[in-house]
């Protein structure tokens, strides 16, 4: 009985924790594509992006430390590669940032689409 | 390779404590469920260790959830035959009244050369020899020699040998069992007292193992070189 008892708590525990980081990389991919998308508008209208980029460059960074338990380090570190170029990327050509924008942006996608419960996440 | 190391030594716990919540029936014959959960254990544990890109998590919560499944599933087994029926078969007879059930070995899987491997093993070597055998879910066959081809028992030779316990251990690398006292319902002063007779203290003994108060085996510890 009392195995049984620990054995429905791990499970209940594990499958809260796991409803909770799935809810969380959900939103923090939520705020990351709706700066990427306001990025996107501010180089597409050839006005300054840097604040947005900071903040996104933050907002990586703090999704980072969390999502290092969560995921594979090898995928983190690829984006958190390109992320840092987009410094640099604010005062060049805005279709280069552009590309590099929507590029990060689909990268985030499928990586939170992992946490995801879905067919695809599944199978 | 310091962070190998470190997760070898947290995978070495946490397999530990998964086995131990599995509890002893998986360190005996393993059932189909409990195969699977082995291999897989082993398998994910190895990954986790070997790969450090793989965060620890994603080692510790499959190997808790496979391990908290199969305890439930376990218990739902105790409580429902039917699931115990689906989760991990049924015994099979193979051999009934020195006959064997051909058809039963053909729906095991089962070659005369596995059949006969079982028997040896069992110290049987003649088929004539054999009243029963059953398959069980474990894989493993056990046998039911006839009452010719069996050692006969005091009962056969109507004898009617007193039933007595085994012997318990009470002092183990000089430590000693108060519980196996408190079974033989002896007490510290008898131990004490035994002991000194045989010319030692109880940290000198390497085993000491009592029926009851007058039939007991000490043996004292080796002097190191």
């Amino acid at each position: 009985m009392k195995r049984l008892l620990i054995s429905l708590t791990l499970l209940t525990t594990i499958l809260t924790a796991g409803i909770f980081s799935a809810a969380y990389v959900r939103n923090a991919d939520a705020r990351i594509q709706d700066l990427c998308a306001e990025i996107r508008e501010q180089a597409v209208a050839n006005t300054d992006p840097s604040a947005n980029i900071n903040e996104l460059c933050t907002c990586w960074q703090n999704h980072c430390k969390i999502l290092s338990f969560l995921e594979n380090f090898n995928s983190v570190t690829a984006i958190s590669a390109e992320m840092s170029r987009l410094p640099a990327l604010s005062s060049a050509d805005p279709a280069d940032l552009i590309e590099q924008i929507d590029f990060i942006s689909e990268q985030c996608r499928l990586l939170s689409q992992r946490h995801i419960p879905n067919l695809h996440s599944l199978l | 390779m310091l962070i190998v190391f470190i997760r070898s030594i947290i995978l070495y716990f946490v397999i530990t404590a998964a086995v131990r919540l599995m509890g002893k029936r998986q360190i005996g014959d393993l059932q189909p469920s409990e195969l699977v959960i082995t291999m897989l254990l082993s398998n994910i544990a190895t990954l986790t260790v070997e790969d450090i890109s793989i965060p620890m998590i994603m080692g510790i919560v499959p190997v808790f959830t496979l391990v908290s499944i199969d305890v439930i599933v376990s218990y739902l087994s105790l409580r429902s035959r039917r699931i115990r029926r689906t989760v991990s078969g049924s015994s099979k007879l193979i051999i009934s009244n020195g006959r064997i059930d051909q058809k039963a070995m053909r729906e095991l899987r089962f070659t005369t050369d596995d059949l006969m491997a079982a028997l040896r093993a069992q110290q049987i070597f003649d088929l004539a020899d054999v009243q029963f055998a059953v398959a069980e879910t474990t894989g493993t066959i056990s046998v039911c020699p006839k009452k010719t081809a069996a050692p006969p028992t005091a009962k056969d030779l109507g004898l009617a040998p007193a039933d007595t316990d085994p012997p318990v251990m009470l002092i183990s690398d000089g430590e000693v069992s108060t519980a196996a006292l408190n079974f033989l319902g002896l007490d510290m002063e008898w131990l004490n007292k035994v002991v000194k007779a045989d010319g030692a203290s109880i940290p000198e003994i390497f085993i000491m193992t009592a029926e009851n108060p007058t039939k007991y085996t000490i043996i004292k510890k080796e002097p190191r070189k």
